[in-house]
């Protein structure tokens, strides 16, 4: 189930001077509990893919089922809970007085009991590393990095049971960054949502990915796991895409050091083999 | 939704429209603009409305696109249509009870609605035709003579630039903004019209806080790249009349006046 792709098009402005194709024919399976990366050139067109998960945009033409459901006969309500999608710098989207009524935005209701939400608001909060004191602090005297996870709180209240994050780490500090990606590893593994994850960062779509999706020029361009994809360096150079730094270094050590394994696309098994090279040159 | 919008609009291009002297497109959109005030037959509207299709055919722009432009404002073509055919008085050609349909009704509903139009799609002609920043150097330059009695018409040239820059700018962040908001259960389509209002709070007020502090970098950015105001700026590109500007101006003079003439004598 989860996410399917059926030839999906989408042109911008259609019918105006201003037309623009953003995507074309594009199929692709993101299965239940998978964290998944989404890669590509500025303009490849993966904020417009991603926005037909919660049918924010309707296809021009092919299909996109949630659950097996089309987005186009589904009440959107149901699916926008279901379908949880953060955007690039949601701290933008921030606006009420306190952290508590902004992040209780997605599930306020006439008939809400107060208490509940408020303990429903507290979970969200604690889900994303923040403490219950900054319940009643203004939203607008956050900083950057508590802004970032109060709005991906405001998403995380509605209970998605797949999550879409647009580059979600884009101008957090190292530190801001590493908190986030424990928090969508946490989410992921025990609280099992199906992840889909924007990014620029080969290295962090290596280190947090089960399966990358590759795009260029609005279409496709390769899908498989870490391994799979940035074995094929010269193909991702070609669309300006890279390989992890760590991938770069150890074929450079391995030009040296004909024994070392240049498989190899984390810091830690980088590690790994480094130290195994040590050991080796020791005996 | 706010994509749709394409009223005036630049659209690049290599006409006679797009390379004429800004000056020349501004001084002659006031001019067609004043004789479609003063025209009263319908019969000169068709007349104006057939010059203005071949003035839109030599800017290349499609037609339909231009028409497409009158959306915004289709609302209030109806509602003035329907305002006149029934509250006009004179000899009545449909009674349906409670309210009655005159000959006079229906003529000054249509020559309304034409000129409502006619309005629009002139104006429009300019903005398609010319950049944001050659309409603003050119309303710069015509002011001129009024900053010597110290109108800030530099200044006002440059309010005017910002304001069109950072138009497209809006739409797509209130865009975002929207989007972002609806992701998280928003709901901006349903509801009385109280209840609509209220759910735009949430896009207006990140929108504010957006504008401010980009207006706020924008003044700092503007600092740094050493702006100081009008006075003894120079222009990268200065604005010159050539012989398209000629050509453009003296059809446009005298179409206008044929017009004019046309409908003050025959019809």
């Amino acid at each position: 189930m989860g996410i399917e792709v059926k030839n999906l098009s989408y042109t911008y402005l259609r019918g105006t001077p201003f037309e623009r194709n953003a995507l074309n024919d594009v199929s692709l399976d993101i299965n239940d509990g998978e964290f998944t990366g989404i890669i590509g050139h500025t303009g490849c067109g993966k904020t417009t893919l991603i926005q037909h998960f919660n049918a924010l945009l309707k296809p021009n033409s092919g299909s996109v089922l949630i659950d097996g459901q089309d987005i186009a006969d589904t009440d959107l309500k149901k699916l926008r809970h279901k379908v949880g999608l953060v955007f690039q710098y949601p701290e933008h989207q921030l606006f009420e007085e306190t952290v508590l009524k902004d992040v209780a935005f997605g599930i306020r209701k006439k008939d809400h009991d107060p208490e509940l939400v408020r303990e429903k608001v507290i979970d969200a909060v604690k889900k994303v590393g923040l403490d219950e004191a900054i319940l009643t602090k203004s939203v607008f005297d956050l900083s950057g990095g508590q802004k970032r996870r109060v709005a991906i709180a405001g998403v995380l209240i509605m209970e998605p049971s797949i999550l879409v994050l647009d580059e979600p780490a884009a101008g957090l500090d190292p530190s801001g960054r590493d908190s986030l990606y424990h928090i969508l590893t946490d989410l992921h593994e025990k609280s099992r949502i199906t992840i889909v994850f924007v990014s620029h960062s080969m290295e962090d779509i290596a280190l947090l990915c089960d399966r990358v999706i590759v795009m260029n020029k609005g279409g496709i361009y390769m899908s498989g796991s870490v391994e799979e994809i940035f074995r094929r360096s010269l193909e991702l150079n070609e669309i300006g895409l890279d390989v992890p730094g760590i991938t770069t270094f150890m074929k450079m050590l391995k030009k040296e050091h004909p024994q070392v394994d240049d498989d190899v696309y984390r810091l830690k098994d980088a590690k790994r083999e480094i130290i195994k090279l040590f050991r080796g040159e020791r005996c | 939704m706010l994509g749709n919008i394409t009223l005036g609009q630049y659209v690049t291009g290599d006409s006679i429209l797009h390379r004429s002297d800004p000056r020349t497109k501004i001084i002659a959109t006031i001019l067609m603009m004043a004789v479609i005030f003063t025209l009263s037959n319908i019969m000169s509207y068709i007349v104006f409305s057939f010059l203005l299709t071949v003035m839109i055919s030599y800017s290349r722009i499609p037609l339909k696109y231009t028409i497409k432009g009158l959306k915004p404002i289709l609302f209030l073509i109806i509602f003035t249509v329907i305002i006149n055919i029934f509250t006009i008085k004179g000899e009545v050609v449909l009674d349906i009870g409670f309210a009655s349909v005159t000959r006079e009704g229906i003529y000054t509903a249509i020559r309304l609605a034409m000129r409502l139009i006619l309005l629009v799609i002139t104006a429009s002609m300019l903005t398609l035709t010319t950049t944001p920043v050659n309409l603003t150097d050119g309303m710069e330059k015509l002011m001129m003579p009024l900053s010597r009695l110290g109108f800030p018409s530099h200044e006002i040239a440059l309010m005017m630039t910002i304001a069109l820059r950072f138009i497209p700018t809006l739409v797509e962040e209130t865009d975002k903004i929207m989007k972002a908001q609806k992701s998280r259960g928003a709901d901006f389509e349903s509801g009385n019209i109280v209840e609509r209002a209220k759910s735009f709070l949430p896009v207006l007020v990140p929108l504010f806080v957006n504008s401010f502090k980009r207006a706020d970098d924008l003044a700092i950015a503007m600092e740094a790249r050493g702006y100081k105001g009008g006075e003894g700026r120079t222009k990268l590109r200065e604005l010159h009349f050539t012989r398209i500007d000629l050509f453009l101006s003296t059809a446009v003079i005298l179409t206008a006046a044929a017009v004019f003439v046309l409908d003050k004598t025959f019809f």
